[in-house]
């Protein structure tokens, strides 16, 4: 394919055709032409900067030619020193003339000037070349370069002749000590060279003063002379005072220790580290190099002191104030722990920024008050203050009636499930009639059940014997009873007031639930069955004394006849009689058992007569089966489970699994406050008498749950039932001050009843006061 | 001055000398006296801008060298 183009004429005659103007002339803004501009632009420029560089140089040449000769002033050898002008017209003789006048003249003044050496040499010839002409040469070596009594000879250093060195001068250097100073630093820059920059033990800790630059391998300046060297003669003997001056060329020998000083000096001026920082400096996100290199100073670590405090733990010998609640009511109150005394906070410099920091907020947030401001808090204030006389302050954990109330209600669904399959006996033993027509429920076997009567309510026995001996302790509640009603922090069941008492104990403990329409109609079954089984017997009775009866009759008139002399037919007559009575006898019973209904219970019970759930009973049923037992563990932990379940039965109603309500109060009767410290600070520290307060509360938890599990066995009852009667009263007593009006709510606040045996009425006022 | 090549892909491919200051309707007469076709039925286009007639070549920044597309309408 070609391009269809046209020649710039014939572009022209186009456009001139079409009435356009004609085209631009040059190649105007196509590409080439502007490189060709930009070409000779440039070109242009090198050549103007090549042609001032070059008058530039020609400008210091003639500079430095005449800087020449300024320095070589005067005429030259070919030059005549008369007039120069003159020079060219002079003529040979008198040119002669001058030359030998010239020469007399220099003659002359030669004589003269050897004529005064010889006079000066006459008049002084004591005066010398002494250390008085050295005075202000400077010397290029250090003082202490210099041994006394060693011989150097000094040159003058080279210089350029032409160029003034103004500053310095002439100096004089021995060209020996001079190399050994070159050869010197050459090694040491060598040995430098060699070593590797890092160090890995150069590190921030053992860098002694100011931190090293970063990269300070670099700073030295290559090739540069260090100028500080040297010293001028006579210059420092004036300065310094009383130093001897008996140096062969006027040096000062003393000089060179000096000048270390000096020179160290200047080195510890460099090193020098600013001690006036802020102590208690603001965190901040960002720091410049200097506040980096300011650091903290590290602080001493306190040892913590551990000192016990002994007078705040006599509560370690009450036993639980068990004894006697007149004692308990004079425990006094020990001295209130000063948390500021424990020294829990080893990070003292953090506590202190941390502390500035929050006393700048406060001030930043704080304003400058007027009186009239101040006037108006203050009067708001004391309202406050009266409003709040009467409703406490929110916050904390709170152990109120409801949260108390809610863990029970959980406790006592845990405990129903297992509790609920043995109600029945309990039942029957209570009531000892059992086949009088008023009682409903009676059980299916006697015999049997006598025995699980006899294992199983022994508890429920001795728990009453308990609750009996509580409540004649604690008479006084019985007056009080009728408004803790309605409470549902109560408190342990009284059991000896009768049977309905037990009842609602039983029934408020989740022992067994009310019945179900099941339950009803398995009891109705059971009462039929006691009612058959009573009638049976009387039957059995009625019919075992008819049958005697007719056994008696039998015989007597069989003596009758044995006088007489037995025939066959009567023999037959009397059997067929007895067979009568016996068929009789057996329609009887079977017509009495046409409305027979069983009741069927399949029951399965393990060599300790527990009873067992299907589950457990076929384990049981395999082990037999197979001959085979389980291990020692796993039957150490079904007795744990079944230990478990025993004292879940055994606890009392009104306080947690593990008893903490009856520990608080006894912790806080101890420690005489209403709160109980759990923890302190981020760092879940303890407080140390705390910590002791808190082991004692457990042994005295564990002698107070050994004793009560041992009453419940009820295998000690006269020794051990005592101390536990006396400790649950306590713990009732003190749960009867809850109902306080006022609360007070503090981290763990449980209330303070350190006294109850005053009566119930008094411990609110108690509360009170403080 | 500066030269524009207008290809139409059909075969025609047209090298234009012009001014910058000359309309696009200019370069579309010259084009046609170049390549002997009506200058009204000349569309240049570049992607999808289609450059209108009374609009110059320097607003529409067409340079030296640069190729247009031509269709017909």
């Amino acid at each position: 394919m070609s391009e269809i183009s046209a020649s710039i004429e014939e572009t022209n005659k186009i456009r001139a055709a079409l009435g356009l103007k004609p085209l631009k002339a040059g190649p105007g803004t196509s590409k080439e032409g502007q490189a060709e501009k930009n070409l000779t632009q440039h070109k242009e420029e090198e050549a103007r900067k090549a042609r001032e560089s070059e008058i530039k140089a020609k400008i210091a040449k003639s500079k430095y030619k005449r800087d020449l000769q300024k320095t070589l002033a005067g005429k030259s050898l070919g030059e005549t020193d008369g007039d120069e002008d003159d020079t060219a017209k002079l003529d040979v003789h008198e040119w002669t003339m001058r030359l030998r006048q010239r020469e007399k003249d220099a003659a002359a003044r030669r004589a003269r000037e050897l004529q005064e050496m010889d006079d000066a040499y006459q008049q002084e010839p004591q005066q010398s070349y002494d250390e008085g002409q050295l005075t202000g040469l400077r010397v290029g070596h250090d003082m202490s370069d210099f041994v006394e009594g060693e011989e150097r000879i000094l040159t003058l250093k080279d210089a350029r002749i032409l160029e003034e060195n103004d500053e310095d001068g002439d100096e004089l250097i021995n060209i020996q000590m001079s190399e050994q100073k070159r050869l010197q630093t050459n090694l040491e820059n060598k040995k430098k060279s060699k070593q590797p920059v890092y160090n890995a033990y150069d590190d921030d800790e053992f860098t002694v003063g100011k931190k090293k630059n970063i990269l300070s391998q670099y700073d030295e300046v290559l090739g540069e002379e260090t100028k500080a060297e040297g010293f001028v003669i006579g210059k420092k003997l004036t300065r310094r005072q009383g130093v001897e001056t008996n140096g062969a060329l006027g040096g000062v020998p003393g000089g060179g220790a000096v000048d270390a000083r000096e020179r160290m000096l200047e080195k510890l001026k460099a090193s020098a580290v600013d001690l006036s920082y802020t102590k208690n400096q603001l965190g901040q996100d960002y720091y410049t190099k200097e506040e980096v290199e300011v650091t903290f100073k590290k602080s001493k670590k306190k040892k913590k002191s551990r000192t016990r405090k002994t007078e705040g733990n006599n509560w370690d010998n009450d036993d639980g104030g068990g004894d006697d609640n007149g004692d308990a009511m004079e425990v006094e109150p020990p001295t209130p722990l000063d948390i500021s005394e424990l020294n829990f906070v080893d990070d003292d410099d953090l506590q202190a920024s941390l502390a500035k920091t929050r006393r700048l907020a406060t001030k930043k947030s704080v304003k400058k008050l007027t009186p009239e401001d101040i006037a108006k808090n203050l009067a708001s204030q004391a309202m406050a203050i009266d409003t709040n006389n009467e409703e406490a302050a929110p916050g904390g954990l709170v152990i109120s009636d409801v949260s108390e109330f809610v863990s029970n209600l959980s406790s006592a669904s845990a405990q129903a499930p297992v509790v609920a399959p043995t109600p029945a006996p309990v039942m029957s033993n209570a009531s000892p009639t059992a086949d009088a027509p008023s009682v409903k429920r009676t059980t299916v076997d006697d015999v049997e059940d006598e025995d699980e009567e006899m294992a199983e309510p022994d508890r429920a026995r001795t728990r009453a014997v308990s609750e009996e001996a509580e409540g004649a302790s604690s008479n006084n509640k019985d007056g009080s009873s009728a408004e803790e009603k309605d409470h549902p922090l109560d408190d342990e069941p009284v059991v000896s007031r009768g049977l309905g008492a037990t009842l609602a104990m039983l029934k408020s403990r989740g022992m067994f639930g009310t019945e179900t329409a099941e339950q009803n109609a398995l009891a109705e079954k059971r009462a039929k069955r006691a009612k058959f089984l009573a009638e049976q017997k009387l039957e059995e009775a009625r019919t075992t004394r008819e049958l005697e009866g007719a056994k008696l009759r039998d015989r007597e008139r069989h003596r009758e006849r044995a006088g007489r002399g037995m025939n066959e037919r009567e023999q037959r007559e009397r059997d067929y009689e007895k067979e009568r009575r016996e068929q009789q006898m057996l329609d009887r019973r079977t017509e009495r058992m046409r409305d027979y209904e069983p009741d069927i219970q399949l029951k399965y019970l393990d060599d300790e007569g527990h009873e067992l759930n299907t589950k457990d009973a076929f384990r049981h049923l395999s082990h037999k089966f197979h001959g085979k037992a389980p291990g020692k563990m796993k039957t150490e932990k079904r007795m744990k489970k079944l230990e478990e379940e025993k004292r879940m039965m055994s606890m009392t109603a009104t306080d947690t699994p593990l008893n903490m309500a009856m520990a608080t109060q006894e912790r806080l009767k101890a420690s005489g406050q209403a709160h109980l410290v759990l923890a302190v600070g981020n760092r879940n520290l303890v407080p140390s008498s705390s910590t002791d307060a808190i082991t004692g509360t457990a042994s005295t938890l564990r002698t107070s749950s050994a004793s009560s599990s041992s009453a419940t066995k009820g295998s000690t009852i006269g020794g051990t039932i005592s101390t536990f009667v006396s400790q649950t009263s306590t713990a009732s007593t003190a749960i009867s001050g809850v109902n306080a009006p006022n609360r007070e709510k503090v981290a763990f606040g449980l209330k303070r009843k350190a006294e109850a045996a005053a009566g119930s009425e008094t411990v609110p006022k108690r509360s009170r006061e403080q | 001055m500066i030269e524009v090549i207008c290809n139409d892909r059909l075969g025609k491919k047209v090298r234009v000398k012009c001014n910058e200051d000359d309309t696009v309707g200019d370069l579309k007469k010259l084009i046609a006296a170049q390549a002997g076709t009506n200058w009204e039925k000349i569309v240049l286009k570049k992607w999808y801008t289609v450059y209108k007639d009374h609009i110059t070549l320097d607003d529409y920044e067409i340079h030296d060298g640069m190729n247009l597309e031509m269709y017909y309408s």
